[in-house]
């Protein structure tokens, strides 16, 4: 067919299926606001501005996705409430959402996806977290500013200080060296794994708790053969995990197994020559193994933890099965204390990871960012945006006691006094008219202003005994003592962090044979800790992961490296 | 007598009569057509236009590029279904599990509706009936949860093989081949019930007669379902078989979802899960929607075959 038939043809075709959905999209008024002319005088504002807030009404114009986490009341919604009425009165901002979506089955995505297919006018703001192809093409269309130039000039030093934190966040966003959004901030080390042991199998075994790997195997080799459970039966096993996933995951964890010798599968490495590298095929990866395939052999990890994902590996720690699990901090909340429900007596305690032969230890990081926010290169004040997330980040963040977010976001909403002064919070809902509402989600950048180390510090710093000063220290001591524990030991290993290094969208090669070299990972890897293939299988399987397409894609990804270190 | 008249004798006899009688017709049967018209409007909207998104099959699409914009790359994505040995074993799988499924989900429900038809006692035969059809509702998330507790080394199954028969416990999940027994028993034990419904219905609407004239001739219970039961049904069986050939390669998204794993990636991993990992994870539209439509053709053509020869061979019209 010729390329002139062709054309008409899919455009038509293209009308046609488009034509429904595009209808059902709110129409593209990109209501640009009413202040008149920019204040050009000091080059800051781009409108009149007096005593923290502008002069004359500024617009925001965005798009949001409303969680099922988000909750109204007061007949209140996204368009109109706490939040909207206090930009408005802080700041003189008029908050305008295009549309608002629903978010269910990634409604949101979806939308923006048709928003950016049939070329609408895009909205000032648009905070996405979510798939990266999607910000991506976002970024690709063209429509955006140089967010990195706004954020240099505009964002005040709190602000900056938590982007700082972690450079690395920016990576995912640039093109031809410029910064094209700006990462939303999450808390940091928020996944990264501790070890939890049974404290009373422990005593029982009398052990002490392992600090290296020969400590380790012989604390498993007594959990599996002397019976901790004290019920008769040889039915215990020594270590939870579960990766019918991946090796390196969320709970459950096993990739601290190959941390001990210096490698991270499932994610992009940095090796020691600055290159990137795929954690399954490094070297010591084999040595991990090994590792693994001899502890599933004398019965320290469940025969079927290759069929188990990262909850149903958990579920024999509960069950009083399992003595060592590892895992997040927050592991403390849910789902060990089931343990103690489940068993009488049961005593559990965090650990530092242990360490390899080597003297190593590592284990997977927790990106501090998950998404970002894009800034239209049309919109007329961009420094509004940064007015109202600077303001966030100053009183909102680390609230001191003269914020006005001292107690929460809004009275009435996150907090409520009570007749005598008492404070009412989340645990006090059915106290507050209407019911605890988490106004903070309301924001434009979802969660309000997260420096992204805060919350794991503090912890430390509690559990080393600080007393609580701000309120946010306050609130963060009513935690489960375990839990700041825990904090505490991610903490003090956090110099054995292994980020995951490549953080751009999947590379060409990687959509094209990402699944195939997938698929061969995880047969490979689990038919060898299995023991049904051989360890040497590791070598040849790695020269076929590199043959069919996982050289190709190491290089794009180190080209990708190259163009934003 | 020779039975077969001639046509004209039959065919009214003039044009203006034939013109006639289908104006007659189309009076009679407008308001039918009328109330037709509806489905018809939504197959086509929702059936019909949306096949012309078949074209993506060919391009190396982009959603923000579209129809129009994205690059045509011919047949590449067929090629490298064809090509790669991983893709071929997929397809493999997918076949062998289905047409397994496909035998045993035509013959299970036959044989327990024969069996369930011999029982006089109606209350029984009621509550069982409605006792097997009741997996046929229960999601596969909730029963792959419920069969990997079932079938795991120290699962009930596991433990009474284990007494009675002395062996080591069985790695159901574990290990390719059991893995697919598993995958077609466990299938065939959800759907059975549901399956039965429809012969159990046409077996219901024997004439009685026929068993009567049978037991007159001297004819057991046996002899009657070999000389009447079976061949009363036979019309309905090629119905199921010929519709369930359309899914040959619908070898069960979300049972297989839930069950698999790494270790039986190599029997197990079938069309729609490949799909689903390539298409919606790692959003390979093109060669998705190329698979797809391999699949969709495959099932079509099988259909037409399998109608041909109902018609041909048991001069039976399903449509």
């Amino acid at each position: 067919m010729s390329n002139k038939l062709k054309k008409p043809l899919a455009v038509l075709m293209a009308s046609t299926m488009l034509a429904g959905a595009l209808s059902a999209c709110a129409s593209s008024d990109n209501n640009t606001n009413d202040t008149g002319s920019a204040n050009e005088g000091d080059g800051f504002y781009s409108a009149p501005f007096e005593d923290g807030k502008y002069t004359e009404p500024v617009t925001i114009s965005t798009v949001f996705p409303i969680t099922s986490s988000i909750k109204f009341k007061n007949g209140e919604n996204i368009e109109d409430n706490v939040h909207t009425r206090w930009a408005k009165e802080r700041f003189n901002i008029d908050i305008k959402y295009l549309w608002t979506v629903s978010e269910q089955n990634n409604a949101y995505e979806t939308k923006l996806r048709l928003m950016l297919t049939s070329g609408q006018k895009m909205p000032d703001i648009i905070a996405f977290r979510g798939a990266r192809s999607l910000t991506s093409d976002l970024i690709e269309s063209g429509q955006f500013a140089d967010a990195g130039e706004l954020f240099d000039k505009y964002a005040s030093d709190t602000y900056k200080a938590a982007m700082a934190e972690d450079p690395s966040v920016w990576n995912p966003y640039i093109r031809d060296g410029k910064r094209m959004a700006i990462p939303i901030l999450e808390n940091a080390y928020n996944n990264d794994p501790v070890m939890y042991i049974r404290e009373d199998w422990l005593q029982k075994v009398g052990l002490e708790a392992p600090t290296t790997l020969d400590e380790l195997e012989t604390v498993m080799d007594a959990f599996v053969n002397q019976d901790p459970d004290g019920n008769g039966q040889d039915d215990t096993i020594a270590l939870s995990i579960g990766f019918k996933n991946d090796l390196n995951t969320w709970m459950s964890d096993a990739g601290w197994i190959f941390g001990m010798f210096g490698a991270m599968p499932n994610q992009w490495n940095l090796t020691d020559e600055g290159k990137l590298q795929w954690g399954t095929i490094q070297p010591e990866i084999k040595e991990g193994l090994a590792r693994m395939k001899d502890w599933m052999a004398k019965g320290y990890i469940d025969k079927e933890a290759g069929l188990h994902d990262e909850p149903k590996a958990a579920e024999a720690f509960t069950a009083g099965k399992s003595g060592i699990i590892v895992g997040p901090y927050w592991m403390t909340g849910w789902p060990l204390p089931d343990v103690k429900q489940n068993v009488p007596g049961a005593e559990y305690k965090a650990y530092p990871l242990p360490a390899g032969p080597d003297g190593k230890v590592g284990r997977h990081g927790t990106p501090t960012s998950t998404g970002a926010i894009l800034i239209n290169k049309d919109m007329k004040n961009k420094d509004a945006f940064f007015v109202y997330q600077n303001y966030l980040y100053e009183n909102w963040a680390n609230p001191s006691a003269d914020s006005e977010f001292e107690y929460g976001f809004a009275e009435g909403y996150d907090y409520d006094f009570g007749p005598n002064g008492e404070i009412y919070r989340e645990q006090d809902s059915d106290k507050i008219p209407g019911g605890w509402i988490d106004a903070i989600r309301y924001t434009l950048g979802f969660d309000g202003a997260i420096i992204p180390s805060l919350r794991l510090n503090t912890l430390a710093e509690l559990a080393d005994g600080k007393e609580p000063e701000t309120l946010y220290e306050e609130t963060l001591a009513q935690s489960i003592p375990e839990q700041i524990r825990a904090a505490k030991i991610v903490i003090d290993q956090k110099d054995t962090t292994m980020m995951t290094m490549f953080s751009g969208a999947p590379t060409k090669t990687m959509l094209s044979k990402g699944d195939m070299l997938d698929k061969l990972e995880k047969e490979v890897i689990n038919k060898i800790i299995y023991g049904s293939t051989p360890l040497d299988d590791f070598d040849s399987f790695v020269e076929r992961y590199l043959s069919s397409g996982g050289e190709d894609i190491t290089k794009e990804v180190n080209e990708w490296y190259d163009s934003v270190k | 007598m020779n039975r077969s008249t001639p046509p004209s004798t039959r065919k009214p006899s003039s044009p203006t009569g034939l013109r006639q009688r289908r104006r007659g017709n189309w009076r009679r049967t407008i308001a039918l057509d009328g109330m037709v018209l509806p489905a018809l409007i939504l197959t086509i909207i929702f059936a019909y236009i949306p096949m012309v998104g078949i074209v993506i099959a060919f391009q190396d699409f982009k959603p923000w590029l579209g129809f129009g914009q994205s690059n045509w790359v011919g047949l590449d994505h067929f090629q490298y279904l064809f090509s790669t040995p991983e893709n071929l074993q997929v397809v493999w799988n997918t076949l062998i599990i289905a047409s397994m499924k496909l035998v045993g989900g035509l013959i299970a429900p036959l044989v327990f509706a024969l069996l369930l038809n011999e029982i006089r006692l109606s209350a029984f035969k009621r509550s069982v009936q409605t006792l097997v059809y009741l997996p046929h509702f229960l999601s596969w998330v909730i029963l792959g949860g419920i069969l990997l507790d079932m079938l795991s080394m120290k699962g009930l199954v596991n433990q009474v093989l284990v007494a009675l028969f002395n062996i080591d416990p069985i790695f159901f999940l574990g290990d390719g081949n059991w893995f697919r027994f598993v995958v077609v028993v466990s299938d065939i034990w959800k759907e059975f019930g549901f399956g039965a419904i429809i012969f159990l219905a046409s077996l219901a609407g024997i004439n009685p007669a026929l068993y009567e004239a049978a037991e007159v001739d001297g004819a057991g219970r046996w002899q009657q379902t070999l000389a009447i039961t079976i061949p009363s049904l036979i019309p309905i069986m090629i119905v199921v078989g010929t519709l369930s050939l359309g899914n040959i390669l619908n070898a069960g998204f979300d049972q297989i979802f839930n069950l698999y794993n790494g270790l039986v990636y190599d029997k197990g991993d079938i069309i729609d899960t490949f799909v689903y990992r390539v298409g919606l994870v790692d959003g390979q539209f093109g060669f998705s929607a190329a698979v797809g439509l391999f699949k969709s053709v495959v099932g079509f053509v099988l259909i037409v075959a399998a109608y041909r020869m109902a018609y041909k061979f048991a001069n039976y019209r399903i449509f």
